[in-house]
């Protein structure tokens, strides 16, 4: 029952941001009302829920999230947790309420409030949380949702600026948490929160504990603004001041502090902890109090106040005893009751004076009493004032400084820090009181100064009243909930364990309210100095802008990445391909090399060459070595090119691959046309390359390549061999039904291989295709073409018109012969269609492209569609007999000339090559036969 | 010379030739280039199987079906699936390499050519 | 029909989008609508496909098929174990999405308006993909896995082409010339193995270079390393990364979506080497996870850094995608279960991230776009662009609530136990906080510097993947349990290598029955 009502308190928020995501911007109250009932919900669940916690018991919900992770979605609501749930709900409501005041009318709100809502639930998870994962998570989304509203006015770059940076600081720090809490996660073996306050001795022991502690601690001081990382808060001033006073005053900022409070148990209690969160705190503490006091902007002020408060509390989690942990939580409690009414205050002077500049504000006592008595009164609480809350904790804080004795340099130092920083307290609230509301008279403001709304001020009215509530009784007002918070955040199992201290505003005349006296004493004295001496008005330069170097370093951070991607990424393929080729040999040589015993050969025996191989080798290599120096003549290389791909055909026929042979030579004539229809288009010759130093390097790399390649052939070729083969030989024709092996791993064994292939030369038809259609003709030099040479183009040798028309039929007859030996003997549906292919082109160079198609469905397309729609449903039809895809059956049957023909199904899957191999080539060659044709240009695609 | 290292000079030559030409700086050029790459993987694939003079793999009655009577078909299988792919991709390079022509102007294979 | 679906259920991913292609094609260009019908079928049914093979392998079973009924390792054989059901439902998924998408009609910079569809051969090239990406998952043959990267290449060339202009004709020049020079590795990787094993099915092969004796294992060894660097080249790793972003960039939007696969081919085939062909114990497996545990996570920071200093925003996209496959690669050489489990989750969200963000990205940019200051008009896409933008970025960024930063913490809890941890830890954290700046300053640089008002493109499409996920990390418990369990099948190379050597092909006489 309460576990769920638990869940609903955190789901709430974030439904309501759904909700209002969808709510029309332009009702105004509407999307406000949402936003207010949502909280106050809120607030009634916790409410409901106070009961269990008060009884010193605790609240949890509990549902498998990531089980190997042993992550849990887990929440818990014990006093801590009910402390911050306490005042992000109560606060929130109140800053719901200010804000539909706040905002001007072009100000969407629908918008603000589903942003408001997404903080505050993302809040309400990382306090509630159970498990650090979860509350990592939480704790990154409140990064998230802060981004948004702190970029709420986006149109300002200061806002814009403040929110980046914001999301930066704090997302480094959560970084930074997420990689503390996998640690312990690591040394305790769970991510529970009792698991690892359980596991305390055991991290603290660890090796790991070092950076564990650092890690968290930079998250909790990024997210608490704590020194140097302080400069994101100032900053993050440019939001609309009801997202500052609630992000700065419960909530954002406080998170930080939660997680000390949270982890204290677990991490705390050593020296480390002692000197790293003390002397950072102190540091905040003190550099916060002195900058507030030079701040123009009131909020200025406030946020540097903000900082400094921060910094005290975080320095009482650091003197790390039971009692200053008290102090803590409870100056966490009234800090935020204090601060967010002053945001409140001054974000109702900027809205009805239309400034925030303490040399223009002055004197607005005579306008807006009523406001400046509450700005007071929540001042003197930020003061330490007696009978205002702040009072109290500082005592406390005080009385702690005092009662540092472990460490002697910290013995005296502690005491007078928070002296110092008690009398700078003092007397930046002294100047936010005179400045703006004495001291003269108002100078040039845009408005005339005027009380709010009535209800704008509620929100600021109630907050002044705890103030004082608490300040005057705080044993009835805020005892029971300081306690259970303070037993949570020290883990104690009953309230009773709590060290002992007490609220009583009065405690005699001792060392602690001796302090506060010269606190306030001092403040003042120094308010009026500095008055005196150097006017503060005067001053421009303001102290402590570490936001400069933040902006400084994130610009040169562009710079080095823009750097190294102009590094990484020149754009130049030639570069790329040298990385890829060196990357290659690297990789080959390191293989090798870091193999465990030499590749030395294992001599088998060698055939000696004989005088053919030679001279075929010689030939092939003087051919390519021809063309690769006379490159850039393309005509030539071309030839030698040609040449060589004779050669390689001629080696398959030495080392018996007829099939090989046979397709290499057919491929070869297509590929020689296709390049010569190119180059009917492209230069003709290359254009010359002067780096010669290129041409050296890429030598070099050449070399090496074929060297390694050489050497890696040797080695195999010397080796013994047994392989898979022989099962194919064995088996070819009793189950394959062909006696030639190559061709029947082809369309049997390994079927699925030729069926890609054929897909890839499909593909590769249709790309030509598309990508030769009316191409831009514009860029190119090309004149008229010359017209005798073009493919398809006017006046042609009547000779080579009756050989193209003699051949025609006798070719188609030999492909369709090499198609139905294929099984048996070298050919195939590829062969055959090369040739049928071949002699179509040569139709096409003798009668012309659109005689040629005018006499067959040239939509060579759709013949690609059929080949793959054959093959595929060949494969397919070995369902029917229950048996797997392309499994193969056949029966013998035979003709007259060719002998016996296996009626396999293999060969319809052939057939399915066969259409396809056509239709590619086709395409292929009649689109670049039609490239720089005009006539080609223009005829539109035909379809049957 | 023994025929091992008379074939592996031969696959080395082609494939230095190849690369030297895919260094290059227009299109074309890098398509010879290919060509003899594939030449000579097609051969480094057809040598896997290792040497066989005059015994082609289609089998005839009585011979005993082993590698020692026939060359080793698979391999020649794969070169024939490789020789048909870079057909087709060298087609697609090739129509690239025209309307590249036809875009830029230039055939070099970066978008704004020289740059040196 | 159910058990007869189960008995021919590996090859479906890759015949029935074929089929579809071949129809397509038959249909002709002029028949866009049947086109249509045709592919939306076949992606249909490939979703379904999927389904059973998740829910088969979920059930721990593994489904392996002989093509051609030829026992392994002589013939080729298809094997579902739950890594391949995994990327089966996610290529499925984009598919399904891609497909939507390409309804989109965007304004062109000419002013009218063309169907992203309406390019050339767009529904048959787009079936081929999804085959050739099918193939690819499921094959346990080396070569076969050649064959079908080429189907997914050669897809790929079609896809960025489509609708070609200077830009796609430039960037296809770079990505065929590098692809094409990488496949010729990949034949000489796989034909060296071939040469020492004489074998090509991985399981196979895997046995056989285990046995390989000590002076034959360089040879080994230098295959493996250079089969690495293809697939390296595939996953974009460092310093083989550069085709990348000009790629992706300049596709049309749903082809950019549909390559967020791409790198993944490569992540997961790595993957498989590292798990099956070379498996942990190996010397080359070491050698080869030291190696991957230098350049992925450096592959990580520099991808950041690009994302940084990116002014495009589908640049930045790109980079990301970089990011994200050094982030998985990383965790796979790390080869811890848990590391694994996490990769595979992180792929899931990492793609649709992706994918969201280059629709996204193309429906900002459409040209129609009119940059205003104040407030937006009515039925004004801009809102919610911005909105899916800040999904993206966040899931792409690996921030809570999305399911990138869920894969990023099992990843790293995955390290916790590696002797690299903290260089883990380092670079991973440093890449994510570098990728938040980029995202932050990209985002506030669109979105908030300027209004504008566009029409509605792409919208349904985005949103359907910003709901996926979401849907990732509501569902975070079950999706977990399986990459778990995914990741642990992955761990025991036994399981496959048994299963596939083990599987006998139907009734030996066959033939002679078949005959009849």
């Amino acid at each position: 029952m309460n576990a769920s009502l638990l869940l609903w308190m955190l789901l709430l928020p974030f439904a309501g941001a759904v909700l209002l995501l969808l709510v029309d911007n332009n009702h105004r109250r509407r999307s406000a009302w949402i936003a207010g009932l949502i909280t106050i919900a809120g607030c009634v669940l916790l409410a409901v829920l106070a009961a269990a916690v008060f009884d010193g018991g605790m609240v949890r919900f509990r549902v498998d999230w990531l089980p190997s992770l042993g992550v849990a979605f887990g929440l818990r609501l014990d006093g801590l947790a009910f402390l911050f749930a306490l005042l992000i709900l109560g606060i929130g409501a109140l800053v719901v309420l200010y804000g539909a005041y706040y905002l001007a009318d072009d100000d969407p709100p629908a918008r603000f409030y589903a942003f408001l809502m997404l903080f505050m639930g993302s809040m309400l998870g990382v306090v509630l949380a159970d498990n650090l994962i979860v509350l990592v998570v939480f704790w990154e989304l409140t990064g998230l949702s802060s981004f948004l509203l702190i970029g709420f006015w986006r149109h300002r770059e200061d806002a814009r600026q403040g929110a980046r940076m914001a999301l930066t600081v704090t997302g480094f720090g959560g970084l930074a948490l997420l990689a503390g809490v996998l640690l312990i996660g690591r040394v305790v073996g769970s991510f529970d929160l009792d698991a690892v306050f359980a596991a305390r001795a055991q991290l603290q022991n660890s090796p790991l504990f070092m950076p564990i502690l650092l890690l968290v601690l930079l998250g909790a001081f990024t997210k608490s603004a704590q020194f140097p990382f302080h400069f994101w808060l100032p900053s993050a001033m440019a939001a609309p001041t009801p997202v500052s006073a609630y992000l700065h005053s419960a909530t954002m900022v406080k998170a930080g502090v939660f997680l000390l409070a949270r982890l204290y148990p677990a991490l705390g209690d050593n020296d480390a902890w002692f000197w790293i969160v003390s002397t950072a705190g102190l540091a905040t503490l003190l550099f916060g109090a002195v900058v507030a006091i030079f701040q123009h902007d009131l909020k200025g002020l406030l946020a540097y106040s903000t900082i400094s408060h921060l910094g005290l509390i975080t320095l009482l989690f650091g003197l790390d005893t039971p009692l200053a942990v008290v102090a803590g939580v409870f100056h966490i409690i009234n800090h935020a009751v204090f601060k967010a009414s002053l945001f409140m205050a001054a974000g109702i002077i900027e809205h009805e004076t239309g400034s925030r500049d303490m040399r223009q504000l002055n004197g607005l006592w005579q306008t807006m009493p009523i406001t400046a008595t509450l700005a007071m009164v929540a001042c003197a609480a930020m003061a330490g004032v007696p009978l205002a809350n702040g009072f109290l904790s500082k005592e406390m804080f005080f009385g702690e400084a005092l009662a540092v004795d472990t460490h002697r340099l910290l013995t005296f130092a502690t005491p007078i820090a928070a002296t110092l920083a008690g009398i700078a307290g003092v007397a930046y609230s002294l100047r936010f009181i005179h400045d703006v509301f004495f001291n003269g008279e108002p100078v040039g403001l845009t408005k005339i100064p005027r009380e709010p709304p009535r209800f704008m001020r509620v929100p600021v009215e109630i907050l002044v009243v705890v103030c004082l509530a608490v300040g005057i009784f705080p044993a009835v007002t805020i005892a029971p909930l300081l306690a259970v918070a303070a037993q949570a955040a020290l883990n104690l199992p009953g309230v009773e364990k709590l060290p002992v201290y007490s609220l009583a505003i009065w405690h005699g005349f001792n060392f602690s309210l001796l302090m506060s006296l010269i606190a306030l004493a001092g403040g003042v004295l120094l308010y009026i100095a500095l008055q005196k001496k150097i006017n503060l008005h005067t001053i421009t330069r303001l102290p402590g802008d570490a936001k400069l170097l933040f902006d400084v370093f994130i610009d040169n951070l562009v710079v080095v990445a823009g750097w190294i991607t102009r590094i990484t990424q020149t754009g130049s393929l030639q570069r790329y391909l040298l990385l890829i080729l060196i990357a290659a040999i690297v990789a080959g040589v390191a293989g090798v090399w870091l193999a465990p015993s030499p590749a030395g050969s294992t001599a088998a025996t060698t055939a000696p060459a004989n005088m053919i191989a030679v001279a075929m080798a010689l030939i092939g290599m003087a051919a390519s070595i021809g063309a690769v120096v006379m490159y850039r003549q393309r005509l030539t290389a071309l030839i030698l090119l040609g040449a060589t791909g004779l050669v390689v055909a001629m080696t398959f026929v030495y080392f018996s691959a007829p099939d090989l042979a046979l397709t290499q030579l057919l491929v070869e004539v297509v590929t020689i046309i296709m390049m010569m229809l190119c180059l009917k288009f492209l230069p003709a010759q290359s254009a010359p390359q002067k780096n010669s130093f290129r041409h050296w390097r890429d030598a070099v790399v050449a070399v090496i390549a074929g060297l390694g390649v050489t050497w890696v052939v040797y080695q195999v070729l010397t080796r013994p061999f047994n392989s898979i083969s022989p099962y194919f030989l064995r088996t070819a024709v009793g189950e394959g039904g062909g006696a030639n092996a190559v061709n029947v791993i082809i369309v049997d064994f390994r079927g699925l291989d030729t069926l890609g292939e054929i897909a890839v030369l499909g593909m590769a038809g249709l790309i030509v295709a598309a990508l030769l259609r009316n191409m831009p003709m514009q860029n190119t030099k090309l004149g008229a073409p010359d017209d005798a040479k073009v493919p398809g183009n006017a006046h042609r040798s009547l000779l080579l018109q009756i050989v193209a028309a003699l051949l025609l039929p006798l070719a188609v007859m030999i492909s369709i012969y090499f198609y139905l030996r294929g099984h048996n003997l070298p050919g195939g549906g590829f062969i055959a269609g090369l040739v049928f292919a071949i002699v179509w082109i040569l139709q096409y160079v003798a009668i012309g492209r659109f005689n040629v198609e005018s006499r067959v469905n040239a939509d060579y397309a759709t013949w690609i569609g059929w080949g793959l729609l054959v093959a595929g449903l060949t494969g397919v039809g070995s369902f029917v007999a229950g048996f797997p895809f392309l499994t193969s059956t056949f029966k013998y049957f035979t003709l007259p000339v060719i002998g016996a023909v296996p009626i396999a199904s293999a060969m319809f899957f052939d057939l399915g090559v066969y259409l396809c191999v056509i239709g590619a080539t086709m395409l292929v060659l009649s689109r670049l036969a039609r490239v720089n044709d005009p006539a080609g240009q223009r005829q539109p695609e035909r379809t049957p | 010379m023994s025929l091992e290292l008379l074939v592996a000079l031969g696959v080395g030559v082609l494939t230095a030739c190849g690369v030297y030409l895919l260094l290059r700086s227009r299109l074309f050029d890098v398509v010879l280039g290919l060509m003899f790459i594939s030449y000579a993987v097609n051969l480094f694939i057809f040598f896997m199987g290792r040497l066989a003079t005059g015994r082609a793999p289609i089998i005839q009655n009585g011979v005993p079906a082993t590698l020692t009577s026939y060359a080793d078909p698979l391999p020649q299988a794969l070169v024939l699936t490789a020789i048909v792919i870079s057909f087709g991709m060298t087609a697609v390079l090739l129509a690239i390499a025209v309307r590249g022509y036809a875009e830029n102007g230039h055939d070099h294979v970066d978008e704004d050519g020289d740059r040196s | 029909m159910m058990a007869w679906l189960l008995k021919h259920l590996p090859v479906l991913p890759i015949v029935l989008p074929l089929l579809g292609a071949a129809l397509a094609l038959l249909a002709g260009e002029k028949r866009l609508a049947t086109q249509r019908v045709i592919a939306a079928a076949s992606v249909m049914s490939l979703a379904v496909a999927a389904v059973l093979a998740i829910m088969l392998t979920a059930s721990g079973q593994m489904s392996v098929y002989l093509a051609g009924n030829w026992q392994a390792p002589f013939g080729i054989v298809l094997a579902i174990d739950k890594l391949t059901a995994l990327m089966l439902a996610l290529t499925a998924g984009i598919g399904a999405v891609v497909l939507i998408a390409g309804q989109a009609k965007p304004a062109t910079t000419d002013g009218g308006q063309n169907r992203i569809d309406g390019g050339t051969f767009f529904y048959p090239l787009f079936l081929l993909q999804l085959c050739g990406l099918n193939g690819a998952f499921l094959t346990a043959d080396l070569f076969n896995l050649f064959v079908f990267f080429e189907v997914l290449l050669a897809a790929s060339y079609g896809m960025l082409l489509q609708n070609a202009d200077r830009a796609r004709t430039n960037a296809a020049t770079h990505y065929v010339v590098i692809n094409l020079f990488g496949s010729a590795l990949f034949l000489i990787a796989v034909a060296l193995l071939y040469g020492v094993t004489g074998t090509l099915n991985m399981s196979d092969l895997s046995q056989k270079i285990n046995a390989t004796s000590g002076s034959s294992r360089g040879l080994v060894m230098a295959a493996g390393f250079i089969l690495l660097l293809v697939f390296s080249i595939k996953a974009a790793l460092l310093p083989l990364n550069f085709w990348l972003t000009g790629t992706y960039g300049r596709a049309l939007a749903p082809v950019s979506a549909l390559f967020a696969l791409m790198t993944k081919v490569g992540v997961v085939a790595i993957a498989r080497m590292l798990t099956l062909l070379f498996p942990e114990g190996s010397a080359i497996n070491g050698h080869m996870s030291n190696v991957l545990l230098i350049v992925a996570p450096l592959t990580m920071l520099i991808a950041a850094c690009g994302a940084l200093a990116a002014r495009e925003v589908k640049v930045l996209i790109g980079w990301t995608v970089m990011a994200s496959a050094g982030l998985m690669i990383t965790a796979i050489a790390i080869g811890s279960p848990m590391a694994l489990s996490g990769a595979l989750f992180y792929m899931l969200g990492s793609t649709i991230a992706t994918a969201l963000l280059f629709l996204n990205a193309a429906a900002m940019d459409a040209p129609g776009a009119v940059l205003t200051t104040g407030a937006a008009s009515k039925n004004n896409a801009w809102p919610v662009i911005g909105a899916l933008f800040f999904v993206g970025a966040a899931a792409a960024a690996g921030l809570p609530p999305f399911s990138g930063f869920i894969g990023k913490t099992i990843v790293l809890v995955g390290a916790t136990q590696h002797a690299w941890m903290t260089w883990v830890f380092y670079t991973v954290l440093m890449a994510g906080l570098l990728t938040i700046i980029a995202f932050a300053r990209m985002g506030s640089r669109l979105f908030w510097k300027r209004d504008a008002v566009v029409a509605p493109v792409y919208l349904l499409p985005a949103s359907i993947l910003a709901a996926a996920l979401l849907a990732l990390t509501l569902l975070a418990a079950p999706i977990q349990r399986f990459t778990d369990q995914a990741a642990i099948e992955m761990k025991r190379p036994q399981i496959m290598t048994g299963n596939v050597l083990g599987k006998l092909p139907l009734q030996p006489d066959k033939k002679a029955g078949a005959a009849k």
